[in-house]
């Protein structure tokens, strides 16, 4: 079977700053897997370029057999690619389930109708994918006045409502409380499971990193350094130097 | 080879007074973050503070420390304001902070002409400068050659002032970041005054310079605003070397268009700028700005919902009276009734691009007057009837927003702002320029309602239907997907593409649909009135239609209107006193420090008081 994501050889500079150099990984239909690395390390420009919010130097990204390199954001979307912010993303002037719904009328297609009340349209799918992130009881709320794990829960019901057959997530569970972020990432993989998404993830958390990915791949100044299971991944000599410098108690990687 | 030297010549000489003017507005936009619109009026005072100073000193010294007091002056002035309005609103979203230098070019436009009156000033000769030299056979004027040195002495003297001395550090760093200059423990306020203060010395500077020139005169700082802006989106906000680089540019394009295609210099102007922007969307030396918070106030607001049964019950008998006042009012309450539908058409059809799209347009009177204009060209040159011009009003406006949106939507914020502006400004002078076209300066007159519509009551209820009816579909909208689109691409615009919505195509829309129903008040406009006139499309109509938006409350489904019904009630009434827009500039200036949530904001802030 063909990768669902292929990308070949990818690469950004900005000046002599090279920020993703000569990434080539794939992802297969139905894999969870993790992207971890030191601050700066390029994950969040190498997710800016899977979804075409900034422009590769060089390389190219497939996605289902098909080239994404250079489509606009809303296009890759189509595709079926979503994904959640490191900033957590959701419109302030609506209220929770209205976030929702504008995100189904948005995978839709219809956001240019001036016709239909739009508060009516996509109510009971929206209040479904609330149940599934644990929100269903503030539907109605402002979504401007909601905690900041709940904000995070929310944006994730708006990327589900796009039915992407891979999400990317940037640091899903930051600034939550540790319950919080299991309770977010069993959903998150539940639904994996279930649907066959595809999950690729950022994680400063390594709890959650080896609790919930199947593989790990390790970024170092723009360079993929280690892919492999959490295990390999732990183990990997280059790792631990770039996390914990050379010489520290093996194990200490483990508790990180 | 001469005629072209001495063509460039003229262009660099030009550039001078161009130059030091967006110079002073980039340097106070990278510190305050505040696009000073009142720039061409602090330009206007430099010409004429210095016109008196010049009546007054004598001889070559006096011509000189003229200038050199009217940029002091025009800088003291600029620090007054500073202190006392803009300090005000530097927390306030862009929009507050524009309408408040609207408020200031008001003012000053009143003033100068009580102090100085209606009549154009011309510039006193520069002493000892008032001959030409020969150039290659060709005749330069010798102040053009004294401009050509003065400008580059003047960049220079900036440049050194910049890089080389503390104040230059701090307005360099707050230039960058303007928390952490702050937090550094910097004074900001006196930071903030010097810049504003330095930015106005240098457009009085300007003013007073070109006086030998081209004098002085009550249109001079609009003229001045178009080029500025043009200048510095060609060049790049914030960039000096791109504000010269520009300014020679735009002027050598300029003088070039006067010789080789009189009719449309400003249309030149505008193909260069389109270019330049097509290509580089920050401009040549500019840096991407980063669009600030558009049209917001305090915390989002909350959720809207359709109207309850009640509120629309009450909003149908309110129409059914209004729909029948041709039964009970007067007959110059019919027409001034319907000439404020009209308006608030014009009014709610910004309101919809500012508050649902966030998008703040300078030029919003472009589709209105487009509208305007498509419908008396196409009832003098093509004998349409009138239900025919109505219909393709709004339509020909649609397509001139499609067509400015298509450049405009290029860039965002600030520099959306002034294309749209620049856009407007273009029509203008191209309907201006249009001779017996467009009628020019004496407009289309004559163009009056079919036969069954021309009883002023017959009218009146014509109107009110298609403006009422473009009011709530416009209100509609917002409550319908395409709202929810757009405000969900306002809020959040990358969330917005991560969800598959097309940000730019989805405001290019909005842009348009407004631009129509812009365009379907300015039918009705023309026959109402019979006749147009250039100054439909004025920016001081575009102005017109932002206070009211900004007087009736952005964040407000009603705002719109409101504001559109108070003003125009207000406007026939203020209209009646000699200096109106002093009047107007001191109420904006008010509202902007006092109640900067509108009619309708504060309305129900107060509501919600009585109600606790």
């Amino acid at each position: 079977m063909s990768a669902l994501l292929d990308v070949r050889d990818l690469s950004r500079h900005y000046g002599a700053l090279r920020a993703v150099d000569g990434v080539s990984f794939e992802l297969a239909a139905g894999d969870v897997r993790a992207l971890i690395g030191p601050n700066g390390a390029g994950k969040s420009t190498l997710f800016k370029m899977l979804m075409g919010e900034t422009r590769p130097n060089s390389g190219e990204v497939y996605f289902g057999g098909a080239r994404i390199t250079g489509l606009r954001p809303a296009r890759i979307v189509r595709r079926g690619i979503g994904r959640t912010f490191q900033i957590t993303g959701t419109w302030a002037s609506m209220s929770v389930a209205e976030n929702v719904q504008t995100a189904c009328l948005a995978h839709d297609g219809r956001t240019l109708s001036i016709l239909p009340y739009a508060r009516h349209l996509h109510r009971e799918r929206a209040e479904a994918l609330l149940d599934t992130v644990g929100l269903a009881d503030q539907a109605d709320r402002p979504a401007a006045v909601l905690a900041y794990g709940d904000l995070k829960r929310l944006e994730l019901a708006i990327a589900l409502a796009g039915e992407p057959r891979l999400l990317l997530m940037d640091e899903p569970t930051a600034g939550m409380a540790a319950t919080e972020r299991t309770d977010l990432m069993e959903t998150v993989t539940r639904i994996a499971r279930e649907t066959g998404m595809t999950i690729l993830f950022t994680e400063h958390d390594m709890d959650v990193v080896f609790a919930h990915a199947e593989r790990v791949m390790v970024l170092d100044r723009g360079a993929l350094i280690a892919e492999g299971t959490p295990e390999e991944v732990r183990a990997d000599a280059r790792v631990r130097e770039v996390y914990l410098g050379v010489g520290l108690d093996p194990e200490a990687l483990a508790d990180a | 080879m001469g005629p072209i030297l001495a063509q460039i010549l003229t262009g660099l000489a030009n550039a001078g007074a161009l130059f030091m003017v967006a110079s002073g507005l980039s340097l106070i936009f990278g510190v305050t973050r505040i696009v000073n619109f009142a720039h061409g009026s602090f330009y206007m005072l430099g010409a004429y503070i210095g016109w008196t100073l010049m009546q007054v000193l004598p001889g070559s010294f006096g011509f000189w420390s003229a200038i050199l007091l009217a940029g002091i002056a025009v800088g003291a002035i600029g620090a007054f304001v500073e202190i006392v309005i803009l300090r005000r609103v530097y927390a306030a979203p862009e929009l507050f902070q524009l309408v408040a230098t609207f408020g200031v070019i008001l003012i000053v436009q009143d003033l100068a002409l009580m102090i100085w009156g209606p009549q154009d000033l011309l510039g006193p000769r520069a002493p000892g400068l008032r001959g030409v030299v020969r150039i290659l056979g060709e005749p330069v004027p010798k102040y053009d050659l004294a401009l050509i040195a003065i400008t580059p002495l003047v960049a220079l003297a900036l440049w050194a002032l910049i890089t080389r001395t503390r104040f230059g550090i701090l307005v360099r760093a707050a230039t960058q970041d303007r928390e952490m200059v702050g937090a550094l423990g910097v004074n900001q306020r006196w930071l903030f005054t010097g810049t504003f203060a330095l930015g106005c010395a240098l457009a009085g500077l300007g003013g007073a310079l070109q006086l030998p020139k081209g004098g002085a005169d009550l249109l001079m700082d609009f003229t001045i605003l178009t080029s500025v802006f043009v200048v510095v989106v060609v060049g790049g906000m914030g960039s000096l070397p791109g504000a010269y680089l520009a300014s020679v540019l735009i002027s050598v394009v300029g003088v070039f268009g006067v010789t080789f295609l009189p009719q449309s210099t400003l249309a030149l102007t505008f193909v260069v700028m389109v270019a330049v922007l097509m290509w580089r969307p920050f401009g040549l030396l500019g840096r991407e700005e980063v669009a600030g918070e558009m049209g917001q106030v305090g915390p989002p607001e909350d959720p809207i919902r359709p109207a309850g049964w009640p509120v629309r019950v009450g909003v149908a008998l309110a129409l059914v009276v209004l729909a029948a006042l041709p039964l009970y009012g007067s007959g110059f309450a019919v027409i001034l009734a319907t000439d404020i539908l009209i308006f608030c058409l014009f009014a709610a059809s910004l309101h919809f691009l500012l508050g649902q799209a966030g998008l703040v347009s300078f030029g919003h009177a472009a589709f209105y007057g487009g509208g305007a204009y498509a419908a008396a060209l196409l009832v003098r040159h093509a004998g349409a009837p009138m239900e025919l011009a109505l219909l393709l009003a709004p339509l020909s406006a649609g397509l001139l927003a499609l067509g400015i949106g298509f450049v405009a939507l290029r860039a965002s914020g600030v520099y959306f702002a002034m294309l749209t502006l620049a856009f407007a400004q273009l029509l203008w002078s191209l309907v201006w320029q249009g001779g017996a076209f467009t009628g020019g300066s004496d407009g289309l007159v004559g163009i009056w309602p079919a036969r069954w519509a021309d009883p002023n009551a017959i009218f009146y209820l014509l109107t009110f239907a298609l403006c009422v009816g473009g009011i709530l579909m416009l209100r509609h909208a917002a409550h319908a997907p395409f709202g929810y689109a757009l405000r969900a691409a306002r809020d959040n615009a990358p969330r917005a593409a991560a969800s598959g919505l097309d940000v730019r195509r989805l405001q290019w829309a909005a842009f348009t649909f407004a631009g129509a129903m812009a365009g379907l008040a300015g039918g009705l406009f023309v026959f109402a009135k019979g006749s147009v006139f250039p100054n439909e499309l004025e920016i001081a109509r575009s102005f017109d239609a932002l206070i009211v938006v900004f007087l009736g409350g952005v964040k407000t489904l009603s705002g719109g209107w409101v504001g559109g019904a108070v003003f125009e009630a207000g406007v026939d009434w203020l209209t009646r006193f000699e200096y109106w827009r002093l009047t107007l500039g001191l109420v904006v200036l008010f509202i902007v420090t006092i109640a900067p949530q509108g009619i309708v904001g504060t309305a129900r802030a107060f509501w919600a008081r009585v109600q606790r």
